[in-house]
């Protein structure tokens, strides 16, 4: 990245999961405070937040103002608020901005806040609310849902790769295995490939237990010039909006992943773990050669291998991913970042990756054309 | 009638040949993209024609879906199709549940009756189209 160093000194979240009796604010709060607390900061030691949400306005009635809303009974006084929408990645975008507000020199220490409450008792609302993050011209009133595009571009890479229900069954039992000791995360039971081969039909091949979960939840990072604990920097942040494909056949993830690995001059065999957008588990598989961690036609032998393991060469979504970890829409892309504060600091408990220096983060948020609306990739490094 | 995306689809007599999706083609470079724009993607030019797309179109990957969403009454199909005049979309395949779809099948435009009134599209395969 251009401009000033950027470290993440502080981590904080409030679980993800059902939490019908806590409020937005206060699952937002809890995860800014545990942020501040976790950087030995007070809110008063922030220049300025950013906070990122999907779908407040339709689910929880609260349209505009969300982060002043959240951060005001923290005593944020008169601190500026960037209240921040960009559909699943809406958190990696606060991030980007953050990063990019501290890199300018404008701000040495902001906080990021990324929180959703999506639990209403009404699940079709809820699926309705998601719906929204696709272009609503060409993918509304087409009985579109994300499992079943999700599906599509599943059954796309299934053509070139040699990988079926069995891959996507054992990559579901995988990261439900690594999110068992993350607190965090909203499912810690550890299932197996039978329980998942058992589990209904969503949009074919995508069965439930492939999912990632309706959850409540927030997360929360202190950015700042100077390094914290760990002195995790972000190396490289890029964001790409859906291209036009006229005739490319490159998607939009892989564009990010490129401008992230250009700016941080390194290549993606350099990494030491990533955690990628696995909204429906077998999309892990395909973000494996999107993001350039195997080649094209090696999908099968990475899973074969279980490199995506922890203990294997490329551990991935070692949080449980978004299939485990649970997927709050404006959490996401700060929960995964930190996961990989936390592996890099050497803080990851039984999850730990054994000497990760460098790791990854991929978000997707969204649909328009032929790709994610968004693809976010940070890169972070260690560097003491 | 009413229809359940006015920006996306022309019903019969709406545009010359229409049943159809909307585009949009350039009148500089020739490129069609899907629904009115205001600037070519490919060259940038600001002159493009709305015109009807998508009367013919052959199917890419597919997926039945088993929940319901959006008043759509599972099982049924969504398809990434790629029309004759070149842009690929989403859009909903109106077969029968359990149906074999598989890529490359010819598919047609059809308008489509919806529960609540209006009119929606669908594509269904092209009659006499391998199975």
């Amino acid at each position: 990245m251009k401009g000033h160093d950027v470290y993440i000194t502080g981590v904080g979240y409030h679980p993800f999961g059902r939490f019908p009796d806590t409020s937005l604010k206060m699952l937002a709060a809890t995860a800014a405070l545990a942020a501040l607390d976790d950087a030995g900061i007070g809110i008063g030691g922030i220049d300025a937040a950013f906070c990122a949400n999907a779908y407040s306005g339709l689910l929880n009635g609260q349209e505009s103002i969300r982060g002043e809303t959240w951060l005001r009974g923290i005593g944020l006084g008169t601190t500026p608020v960037m209240n921040v929408e960009n559909a699943c990645a809406s958190g990696s975008t606060a991030v980007h901005l953050a990063s990019m507000a501290i890199a300018s020199g404008n701000y040495d220490t902001v906080l990021v806040v990324g929180a959703e409450k999506m639990f209403v008792n009404d699940t079709n609302r809820t699926l309705a609310a998601l719906a929204n993050s696709a272009d609503t011209e060409v993918m509304g009133n087409i009985g579109m849902q994300f499992s079943a595009v999700d599906a599509i571009r599943v059954r796309e890479m299934m053509e070139e790769e040699d990988v079926g229900a069995e891959a996507f069954e054992w990559i579901t039992m995988k990261n439900h295995s690594h999110a068992v000791s993350n607190p965090i995360a909203q499912y810690r039971k550890p299932i197996s490939m039978e329980q998942v081969r058992a589990s209904r039909m969503i949009a074919d091949p995508i069965r439930l237990l492939m999912c990632s979960a309706i959850s409540d939840g927030a997360a929360a990072v202190v950015l700042s010039r100077k390094p914290g604990r760990g002195g995790v920097r972000i190396r490289a942040s890029a964001l790409t909006s859906s291209p036009w494909r006229l005739g490319s056949d490159v998607p939009g993830p892989t564009i990010a992943a490129n401008k992230a690995y250009a700016q941080a001059g390194i290549e993606a065999k350099d990494l030491d773990l990533a955690e990628v957008h696995d909204a429906v588990s077998p999309a892990e598989l395909m973000h494996y050669r999107e993001l350039g961690l195997c080649g094209p036609g090696e999908v099968a032998a990475f899973v074969a291998d279980k490199a995506s393991a922890i203990g294997g060469r490329m551990p991935v979504n070692t949080s449980g991913g978004l299939n485990s970890r649970g997927h709050p829409v404006g959490a996401t892309g700060v929960a995964q970042l930190i996961e990989l504060t936390l592996q890099l600091r050497g803080d990851a408990g039984e999850r730990q990756v054994t000497g990760a220096r460098l790791a990854m983060a991929h978000n997707s948020g969204g649909w328009v054309g032929e790709d994610p609306a968004v693809s976010a990739v940070h890169i972070l490094e260690k560097t003491s | 009638m009413q229809k359940t995306n006015p920006t996306l689809f022309f019903l019969d007599g709406e545009a010359e040949g229409a049943p159809g999706l909307k585009g949009s083609r350039c009148t500089a470079c020739g490129e069609v993209v899907l629904l009115k724009i205001a600037a070519c993607p490919r060259c940038g030019s600001r002159t493009l024609d709305t015109v009807c797309i998508g009367q013919h179109a052959t199917l890419g990957q597919s997926a039945e879906v088993f929940h319901s969403a959006d008043g759509f009454e599972a099982p049924y199909f969504i398809g990434l199709i790629e029309t004759a005049q070149g842009p690929r979309t989403f859009a909903p395949i109106a077969a029968a549940p359990g149906t074999a779809l598989h890529a490359g099948m010819p598919l047609v435009f059809k308008l489509l009756p919806r529960p609540d009134g209006r009119v929606g599209f669908a594509y269904a395969v092209a009659e006499g189209a391998p199975s």
